[in-house]
C-alpha cells in the first residue's frame, strides 16, 4: 500500500509540475514583488530607527513583511495571497480528482492497481505538496531577497525574520497559512469529490465555505431591520453560526491572530472534511461522471441552502430599496426564491423545464425558508434567550468598575479589587426589574436611538452616565454561578426608571462600602480634554496633557470656545478632517514622533501614515483657539483641512467598532438620513473610557499621574481614564472645567 | 478462474438495467469472447471485472478473492478500455515507466519487442500518434504488463487489417505462453472467431448464449437442400426452421440441432410428403450469423423473413 501511495505521489508531483509553476508565479507576485516594493521605499527610515532598534525593527517586520506568510493577517497582501490559499483549495482537488469527471480516466485510473484509499491519500499528500512546495520557494525568494535589499542598506533583516512582537517568526507565519490551506483543501477534495464539474464543485465550495459570512451579514442586516440595532452576537444561533465557521474569521473578519479556537474548528473540519472526501472517493460509483452532484441529498441540501440565501438576500435587498414593510421583504424573498431554483436548476440539471417538473421542491425550499426566517427572527428578539429571572435564582447582583479602571485600581491599592457582590433583597429586585424592563423595551421597540455600546452591560453604564455621578461601573446578575446576559444596546426612552433602578443598586451599603477607596484616591492628576468623540472611536487612544504649559494653554483656549461660542453654532457647527504634516524634528526624533505631536496637539490622531509624516484629526470649526494652538506647534509643517458634513459624521462615528484585543464588536452603517438626524438630537455614546456629547464635540476623561510615563509609549498603556460625572449639559462642561481646574 | 455470480447494474442516473443477473464461469488459459448488441451491457460487465464499477448485486470473484478494491489481484489483470487514455505530453515509454510502478511483472524486455514489432517509436509523444497507434500502444502496455488476466474492450477496433492481423497473434502467442485468460469484447465478430474458444452472448443484460465455439457452431446449421416435387408449404413440425429461402428446387435454411438428427428429420418429413431430397449439405454458420440467429426474436433485426416465393 506504501509503495503504491508513493509511486501514485511521484506520479501526481510529475503530472502536476506546471500547475506548481503556475502557484509559485501567482504567490511571487502577489508576496515578495510588493513587499520588496515596499520595503525599498521604507528601509531607509528603518536607517534613522532611534532607540530600541531590535523593537523598531520586529515592528516594521510584522507590519510589513512577515506577514505575507500569514493568511490570518489583515494587511494589503494577505487578500491576494487568501485569494490564493482559497482558490488553490478548490484547483487542486479538482485536478487530481479529475479522472472521477471523465470516462476514459475513471477506467484508466480506477482500473491501476491502486485502492481507492490508497489513491485519495496520495492524491492528499500531492495536493499538500503542490500548494506547499511554491509557498516554500516564495518565502525562500522573499527572505532571500530581502536580506540582499537589506545588506544593500545595510540592515540586518535576518534578524528580523524571526522576530515579531505579535508571532513566533516566519515558521509559525508559515504554519497559519498551512493549517488554513489544509480547511480549505480538504473541503475542496470533499467538493470536487461530490461534483461532476467544475461548476457544481464551485458550488460545493462556495456554498460550505463562505455560505455562513453571507448568512451572517444577512442576519446582520435582519438584525438591524427588525430591531434597529446593531448585532452583538450574543444570540445562541447567531453566536454558534460564527464559533463554527472558522474560515468566515480568516477571510472575512481578518481576524488577527486567529485564537485557539480558530485553530482548532479549523484542525477538527480539516478532519471532518478529510475523513467525508475520503469517504466519497471510496464510495462514488465510478458511473456517475455525468451526474451534477452524485447524491441527491447533498444536492437537495444545497440547493434549499442556496434559495433560502437568495430569498433572504432579495427581501432584504427589496425593504432597503423600498423603505418599505415586512410585505416588501416577503415579496423580495418569493422572488429570489423562484430566480435563485430556476439558477441552479438550469446549472444541476441544465434544463430550464426542470422547475416546472419538480414544484414540490420549491414548496419544499419556500417552506425550509419560512421556518428558518421565524427562527431567526426570534433568536434576534431573544425569545430563545431570556426568561424573567425569579428572585430566588438570582444568587446576587455585581457592580464592576470598568476592566481599565480595575486594573489600574488593582495595581493602586495592592489588593484585588475592582467587583462588588451585592445580595440586599432591594438590589437583587432592582437588578431583575432593570433586566425586565430592559428586555421589554427591546421587544416593544421601545427606545429613540441607538447606542454604539458593543458589551450588553455598559449600556447601563452609558445610560447611567447621563445622569448619576459616579457610572463606570457594570452590573451583572448572577444566577447559578452564572451571568445573565441581556441582549441589545439601547438607549431607552424610560429613563426614569432605569435611574431609579441604578439609584436603588448603587445607593446600597456594599456598593459604598466598594467606592468609597476609589473616591479617596489621591492619584488623580488632571483632567483632559479631548476635542472629538470620533477620535475615540477611531483610533482607542485619548490624550493626555502633562506640559504644566501646554495643559493651561489648552484649557484656557478650550474654555474660551466654550464660553465665547453660541450653542446653535457649536451644535451645528461643521468638522474638519485636519492633517498634519510634521517634520522629523531633532526634537522628537528621540522618541516615537506622531505620539510627540498629538499629545503637544491636545488632540487624538484617527490616522498616522508614518512615511508620509502626516497625522489626521477631526476638530471641530468652532474650536478656533485650539486650531491656533495646533498652528503654533512648531513640529507641524502644514495643516490641511475639509469639511466633514454631518452624514459624513454620523457615519464614521457608526461604522465599527473594535476592542483593544482586536475582537470587532459591533459593525453597522446606517445610510438612512432622517434616522441619523433622530441620533443627533439626543445621543450619548459611552465607551470605556470616554464621556461624549456630540451636540459640543467634547470628550472629557480623568487621567492619573502615574499612568503617564515615558514608557507609555511604547507599551501602548498610555492612558488609564477614570470617568468621573458626566456634565449632562454645556454649562455643567464648562462648571466641571472649572471645578477641576485647580487639579492641574 | 473467474466467477461472474448473479451480477446486476443499473445505472443510477438514467435508471437503465445495463445487467441482469449475470452468471458466467470463465476458465482459466481461455479466451472468451463476448458479444452482444450494442448497449446489451458488455462493456459494463468488463468495467465491473475490471473493479471499476461495483455490482448492484451479486460478486465478481477472481481467484476465489472479490475484485473491487483489490489491488494485489488487480495486478494480475489488464484492462484496455474502449476510449483509450494516456497522460498529456508524454510518451510510450514514460508510460512504461507509469505501469511498471504499478504492475510489478511488467516486462521492458517484451515491451522493448512488442514496440519494435509494431514499429513505434517509444520516444514520440503520444498526441501526435494517431487513433489507431494509440490502440497499439494499449495493447503494448497491456501484454508488458504480464497480466494473468486480460480485459478488452473492442480493442481491434481502429487497426488496420495488418496490425489486426498481428495483434492477434501476438495475444494468441502471450495466451499460449504465460497460459493467460482474456475476455474480448468485439463487435467484429470474424476477430473473435478466430481467437475465441467460448462465446458468452449478451442481449439486453441477460445471458443469451455461454459455450464454447466449437459447441455453437455444431449445434446450428445453415441447410441447403434440393426437393424433387416439393410440398407447396415446406414447414417440417418437428424443425425450426429460420430464414427458409426457395429458388426453384433449391432450399436453404437455418435449424438447430446437429446435422445427423436434421437431416434424419427432414427424410421422414419427405417420405411423408412424397418428395425427395436429391441433394442436401449442412453448412456451418459464421458467428456474425449465429448471432443474428440467435437474436432473431428479440426485435432488434428481423431475421425470420425468409421468402418462400423469392
Amino acid at each position: 500500500m506504501r509503495k503504491n501511495i508513493s509511486q501514485f505521489i511521484y506520479h501526481n508531483l510529475k503530472s502536476g509540475k506546471s500547475l506548481m509553476v503556475i502557484l509559485t508565479l501567482i504567490m511571487t507576485i502577489c508576496g515578495p514583488v510588493p513587499a520588496f516594493m515596499v520595503f525599498s521605499n521604507d528601509i531607509q527610515r528603518l536607517n534613522y530607527a532611534q532607540g530600541d532598534e531590535k523593537y523598531q525593527l520586529a515592528k516594521y517586520a510584522n507590519t510589513h513583511l512577515l506577514n505575507l506568510f500569514d493568511i490570518t493577517d489583515g494587511n494589503y497582501y494577505h487578500i491576494f495571497l487568501s485569494i490564493i490559499c482559497a482558490a488553490a483549495g478548490l484547483v487542486i482537488p479538482f485536478v487530481l480528482f479529475h479522472y472521477f469527471r471523465k470516462k476514459d480516466s475513471a477506467d484508466f485510473f480506477l482500473s491501476l492497481p491502486i485502492t481507492r484509499t490508497s489513491a485519495y491519500i496520495a492524491n492528499f499528500i500531492s495536493g499538500f505538496l503542490y500548494y506547499i512546495i511554491p509557498l516554500v520557494i516564495t518565502s525562500v525568494i522573499t527572505v532571500a531577497g530581502l536580506n540582499i535589499m537589506g545588506s544593500w542598506q545595510f540592515v540586518n533583516i535576518s534578524q528580523l525574520l524571526f522576530m515579531t512582537p505579535d508571532h513566533n517568526g516566519l515558521l509559525a507565519l508559515i504554519g497559519n497559512n498551512i493549517v488554513f490551506f489544509l480547511l480549505f483543501f480538504a473541503l475542496g477534495c470533499m467538493s470536487a469529490l461530490l461534483s461532476s464539474n467544475g461548476l457544481n464543485a464551485l458550488v460545493v465550495y462556495g456554498t460550505i465555505n463562505f455560505y455562513p459570512i453571507a448568512f451572517m451579514f444577512l442576519l446582520t442586516s435582519a438584525a438591524e431591520i427588525f430591531n434597529n440595532d446593531i448585532i452583538d452576537f450574543q444570540e445562541p444561533i447567531l453566536k454558534w453560526c460564527l464559533r463554527i465557521t472558522p474560515s468566515l474569521h480568516i477571510l472575512i473578519f481578518n481576524e488577527a491572530p486567529p485564537t485557539a479556537w480558530t485553530y482548532i474548528c479549523a484542525l477538527i473540519f480539516t478532519v471532518v472534511f478529510g475523513v467525508i472526501g475520503c469517504y466519497l472517493c471510496n464510495r462514488r460509483p465510478a458511473e456517475t461522471w455525468s451526474s451534477a452532484i452524485i447524491y441527491m441529498p447533498v444536492r437537495l441540501t444545497l440547493q434549499y441552502m442556496y434559495c433560502f440565501i437568495v430569498a433572504f438576500a432579495a427581501g432584504l435587498f427589496f425593504y432597503y430599496v423600498t423603505y418599505g414593510s415586512i410585505v416588501n421583504i416577503i415579496v423580495g424573498a418569493v422572488i429570489g426564491l423562484v430566480l435563485s431554483f430556476v439558477i441552479l436548476n438550469m446549472i444541476f440539471e441544465r434544463d430550464m423545464k426542470a422547475i416546472f417538473k419538480k414544484p414540490l421542491r420549491l414548496v419544499w425550499s419556500a417552506g425550509i425558508f419560512a421556518i428558518v426566517f421565524i427562527v431567526i427572527v426570534m433568536d434576534c428578539f431573544g425569545i430563545f434567550r431570556y426568561r424573567q429571572p425569579e428572585f430566588s435564582e438570582v444568587d446576587y447582583v455585581n457592580v464592576q468598575l470598568n476592566s481599565r479602571i480595575v486594573n489600574y485600581y488593582t495595581k493602586s491599592l495592592k489588593d484585588e479589587y475592582g467587583m462588588s457582590e451585592i445580595d440586599q433583597p432591594e438590589a437583587k429586585e432592582a437588578a431583575i426589574k432593570l433586566y425586565s424592563l430592559f428586555h421589554e423595551e427591546i421587544r416593544n421597540q421601545n427606545y429613540n436611538g441607538i447606542l454604539l455600546v458593543p458589551y450588553n452591560l455598559n449600556t447601563f453604564e452609558a445610560i447611567a452616565q447621563s445622569s448619576l455621578p459616579n457610572t463606570n461601573a457594570e452590573v451583572q446578575m448572577i444566577r447559578n454561578g452564572k451571568e445573565i446576559r441581556p441582549l441589545r444596546n439601547k438607549y431607552f426612552k424610560k429613563k426614569e426608571e432605569y435611574y431609579e433602578l441604578f439609584k436603588t443598586i448603587y445607593d446600597s451599603e456594599q456598593y459604598v462600602d466598594y467606592m468609597i477607596p476609589i473616591l479617596e484616591n489621591s492619584d488623580i492628576k488632571g483632567v483632559v480634554v479631548t476635542t472629538k468623540l470620533i477620535e475615540e472611536f477611531g483610533s482607542g487612544t485619548g490624550t493626555l496633557i502633562d506640559n504644566e504649559d501646554m495643559n493651561k494653554k489648552f484649557r484656557d483656549a478650550l474654555l474660551a470656545d466654550y464660553n465665547n461660542s453660541e450653542f446653535d453654532d457649536m451644535q451645528n457647527s461643521s468638522m474638519y478632517v485636519l492633517e498634519v504634516y510634521y517634520t522629523l524634528h531633532e526634537k522628537y526624533s528621540e522618541n516615537n514622533e506622531h505620539a510627540m505631536i498629538t499629545r503637544d496637539l491636545g488632540t487624538t490622531a484617527t490616522k498616522y501614515i508614518e512615511a508620509q509624516g502626516s497625522i489626521t484629526v477631526i476638530i471641530p470649526e468652532s474650536f478656533k483657539n485650539t486650531l491656533s494652538l495646533i498652528q503654533s506647534n512648531p513640529a507641524v509643517e502644514e495643516l490641511e483641512s475639509e469639511n466633514f458634513s454631518i452624514i459624513d459624521k454620523i457615519s464614521h462615528i457608526l461604522v465599527s467598532d473594535y476592542d483593544t484585543d482586536g475582537t470587532l464588536l459591533c459593525t453597522s452603517t446606517i445610510t438612512d438620513r432622517q434616522r441619523i438626524s433622530e441620533i443627533m438630537e439626543d445621543i450619548y455614546y459611552g465607551y470605556s473610557k470616554s464621556l461624549a456629547f456630540p451636540k459640543y464635540g467634547t470628550v472629557l476623561d480623568i487621567y492619573f499621574k502615574e499612568v503617564a510615563s515615558e514608557d507609555s509609549v511604547y507599551n501602548e498603556k498610555y492612558y488609564e481614564p477614570v470617568q468621573e460625572g458626566i456634565p449632562a449639559s454645556r454649562s455643567h462642561s464648562i462648571a466641571f472645567l472649572e471645578r477641576f481646574s485647580n487639579v492641574f | 478462474m473467474i466467477n461472474i455470480m448473479n451480477v446486476s447494474k443499473t445505472y443510477p442516473q438514467s435508471k437503465i438495467k445495463s445487467l441482469d443477473s449475470i452468471t458466467v464461469n470463465i476458465k482459466d488459459s481461455s479466451i472468451m469472447g463476448l458479444v452482444g448488441t450494442n448497449g446489451a451491457g458488455k462493456s459494463t460487465l468488463l468495467r465491473i471485472l475490471a473493479g471499476v464499477y461495483t455490482p448492484d448485486c451479486g460478486d465478481v470473484i477472481i481467484d476465489g478473492h472479490l475484485v473491487f478494491e483489490n489491488s494485489k489481484l488487480k495486478q494480475q489483470i489488464s484492462y484496455l478500455p474502449d476510449n483509450h487514455y494516456f497522460f498529456k505530453s508524454t510518451t510510450l515509454n514514460q508510460m512504461a515507466d507509469f505501469y511498471k510502478r504499478f504492475y510489478p511483472d511488467f516486462s521492458y524486455e517484451y515491451f522493448g519487442k512488442l514496440v519494435s514489432d509494431f514499429g513505434l517509436n517509444p520516444n514520440r509523444l503520444l498526441n501526435t500518434f494517431s487513433k489507431g497507434m494509440l490502440r497499439q500502444c494499449e495493447v503494448i502496455l497491456a501484454l508488458s504488463s504480464m497480466p494473468k488476466y486480460l480485459l478488452c474492450d473492442e480493442t481491434f477496433d481502429g487497426l488496420d487489417p495488418l496490425m489486426r492481423a498481428y495483434a492477434k497473434k501476438e495475444f494468441m502467442s502471450y495466451v499460449a505462453k504465460t497460459g493467460a485468460t482474456v475476455i474480448l469484447s468485439s463487435h467484429n465478430l470474424y476477430d473473435l472467431e478466430d481467437l475465441s474458444d467460448h462465446i458468452v452472448l449478451i442481449d439486453d443484460g441477460k445471458v443469451v448464449i455461454d459455450r464454447s465455439l466449437d459447441d455453437i457452431k455444431e449445434n446450428v446449421f445453415r441447410y441447403q437442400m434440393v426437393l424433387e416435387n416439393p410440398p407447396t408449404d415446406f414447414l417440417p413440425d418437428d424443425i425450426d426452421i429460420s430464414s427458409l429461402t426457395c429458388r426453384g428446387k433449391l432450399y436453404s435454411f437455418i435449424a438447430p440441432g446437429s446435422a445427423v438428427q436434421v437431416e434424419e428429420k427432414l427424410r421422414n418429413y419427405c417420405l411423408s410428403n412424397n418428395c425427395t431430397i436429391t441433394y442436401f449439405e449442412p453448412i456451418h454458420l459464421t458467428l456474425d450469423e449465429i448471432f443474428c440467429y440467435e437474436l432473431r426474436d428479440k426485435g432488434h433485426i428481423s431475421f425470420t423473413g425468409g421468402d418462400l416465393n423469392a
